[in-house]
């Protein structure tokens, strides 16, 4: 027995019992991995008194006989919904489902001290302003130069009145902030996100946000506006110290969730700049406020992938998660699957290669499978490998020597970034920028 | 004797309540003070709070009522596990007004409304509590 092996056995024991216990069951997975069983109510209701207590105790029994170390003791097997009255506990419609008898399922309930977010529910509808995040699981991949690219090309961008586009982007890297500096060099507002999340938990965060943002040198030339709102200010002073606070999910007001106050940054902000387009520069890699910028603001996100092993080991633990979401079809079209840094030699078969890696990825977790005969559900999706509207078809952006070191604001490289963003600024336009959000 | 602050801080609340339904106010209150205290004791010897053999707070710090161990439990409960249970709390001391002296007071000072207030805050440490019984922190 170990951790893999525990909550598939408990998830077992507990389907074997759900006839007696005629209700549905949760496995609570504490923070050391310890598994509990969550139920409604210790008295037995409508069911007979002597058959619940008999139902409780066998599995008692078989739950800590068969995992030991992995359960709680006997006496603190069972808890109950009434113990914990002042909590919001997730429903079966909500929880990844482990077992199910056709009548009643065993659920889970895991408690993560981190990447609970992963397993957050997107929020329904689509923002009133287009906002695009721009994900890599390794860092280098050129997330950040991307960012860059796709703020200029848009400021650049004639919209029907004319103008171009009105942007917005957040470095939302705050262990490793970038895109601020590269678009605004030294010319930073006072404050940046950082400052931001510590003001609000004291509830003086809207006095900062007007001196969160400055404009790029980079939207000179262009009838658009790029404005950044960086990781840090020309005040932050403490860094780490502030850092080290971000991440509270306590608000003005107490408890909220991290994901519903970078909500309200970003909702807040969109208020005061007024943009066309929020481009969220995510963290790299499986982290919380990752999790946050995919899955809750309701954008489409871009996952930055370069065809190497570990690129695609990781992202397979996160589809695998994905795999079991309650929600996945709620988001599953807004993943948009970006290939960086992809080589000039061999271009074609170095496409192919992520092509097919990208769509075994979605293919085994996040499209549907119809079985032959069978009519697919209406919502759903499926691609052929080589579908170029898929989602896991990957856009191109080449690799050039030109932008290696790119310092856009010393010298704005037209020719290398033309020949390496080329195609997938054109398919942004035509496939992204056309979709949901106001135009 | 044995202390267990999390079935201590459960019956104080259930037991406020009861008075409070019955208009007895004044000892609802005193009650309400109670059972926040044993909700925060609860998570503190949870997150690793030094406590004798009969389960007595061994610091001296820790060894007090509301309003003081609000203040204590702030301070107490840091990092990336003890931040955790500080969430459902408001920054405000809502035991400010609160003594555990009160049960000396006349009937007639303390009414509904501030037992209401103190009840609701109550429920924000019994959350605190009831989320690190879940994680698995608080037995």
């Amino acid at each position: 027995m170990n951790f893999n092996d525990a909550l598939g056995r408990a998830a077992d024991l507990a389907l074997a019992r759900l006839p007696e216990l005629q209700e549905d069951v949760f496995l609570v997975r504490d923070l050391n991995g310890r598994i509990r069983v969550l139920l409604e109510s210790p008295e037995p209701g409508i069911r007979p008194q002597k058959a619940f207590e008999a139902a409780l105790r066998a599995l008692a029994q078989d739950v800590v006989a068969a995992l030991g170390a992995y359960a709680y003791p006997k006496k603190e097997l069972f808890l109950f919904r009434s113990e914990l009255a002042t909590l919001a506990l997730p429903t079966p419609s909500s929880a990844p489902l482990l077992r199910t008898d056709g009548t009643h399922k065993v659920c889970l309930h895991d408690r993560l001290l981190m990447g609970a977010e992963w397993s957050a529910t997107p929020p329904a509808g689509t923002p009133p302003t287009k906002r695009y995040t721009l994900f890599s699981m390794k860092g280098g991949v050129g997330r950040s130069t991307t960012t860059t690219v796709l703020s200029w090309h848009l400021a650049r961008k004639a919209k029907a009145t004319g103008n171009g586009q009105r942007v917005l982007v957040l470095d939302l890297d705050l262990e490793s902030p970038g895109v601020g500096t590269t678009l605004l060099g030294q010319s930073l507002p006072k404050f940046g996100i950082v400052d931001w999340f510590v003001e609000d938990a004291l509830g003086e965060g809207a006095k900062i946000l007007p001196d969160m943002v400055a404009e790029s040198k980079l939207q000179d030339g262009t009838s658009g506006r790029i404005a950044v709102v960086p990781a840090f200010g020309t005040d932050t002073k403490e860094y780490l110290a502030k850092l080290g606070r971000a991440y509270l999910e306590r608000g003005p007001n107490g408890r909220e969730p991290w994901p519903e106050r970078l909500k309200r940054l970003v909702a807040g902000l969109e208020a005061q700049e007024t943009p066309d387009v929020v481009l969220l520069d995510s963290r790299t890699g499986l982290h919380d406020t990752s999790a946050a910028a995919v899955l809750a603001m309701g954008a489409d996100t871009l996952l930055f992938a370069a065809d190497t092993r570990q690129t695609w080991a990781a992202y397979e633990f996160l589809f695998q998660h994905w795999k079991h979401h309650p929600h996945v079809r709620a988001f599953r079209t807004r993943l948009w699957v970006l290939g960086s840094m992809v080589p000039r030699k061999n271009t074609q078969a170095y496409v192919d290669g992520l092509r097919d890696q990208a769509y075994s990825l979605f293919l085994e977790s996040v499209y549907d499978k119809v079985a032959a005969g069978q009519p697919p559900p209406p919502d759903a999706v499926g691609f052929s490998a080589t579908d170029e509207e898929a989602n896991h078809f990957p856009r191109a952006i080449l690799w050039d020597e030109g932008l290696t070191a790119f310092d856009p604001l010393q010298q704005w490289q037209e020719a290398p970034v033309q020949a390496s963003y080329g195609t997938f600024l054109d398919w942004f336009d035509k496939v992204l920028l056309s979709r949901g959000g106001t135009p | 004797m044995t202390t267990n602050y999390r079935d201590a801080a459960v019956r104080h609340f259930v037991d406020g309540d009861t008075l409070n339904r019955a208009t007895r106010h004044a000892n609802a209150d005193q009650l309400f003070g109670l059972a926040a205290e044993c909700a925060l004791k609860a998570v503190m010897v949870g997150l690793g709070m030094q406590v004798t053999k009969n389960g007595a707070p061994r610091d001296y710090a820790h060894k007090v009522h509301m309003p003081e161990l609000w203040m204590a439990f702030q301070s107490f409960a840091e990092g990336r596990l003890g931040s955790r249970y500080l969430e459902p709390l408001s920054h405000r001391n809502p035991f400010d007004d609160w003594r555990v002296d009160q049960r000396y007071w006349v009937s007639s000072s303390i009414g509904a409304a501030r037992a209401k207030y103190h009840r609701d805050a109550a429920t924000s440490c019994r959350e605190s509590m009831e989320l690190a019984v879940l994680d698995g922190v608080c037995r």
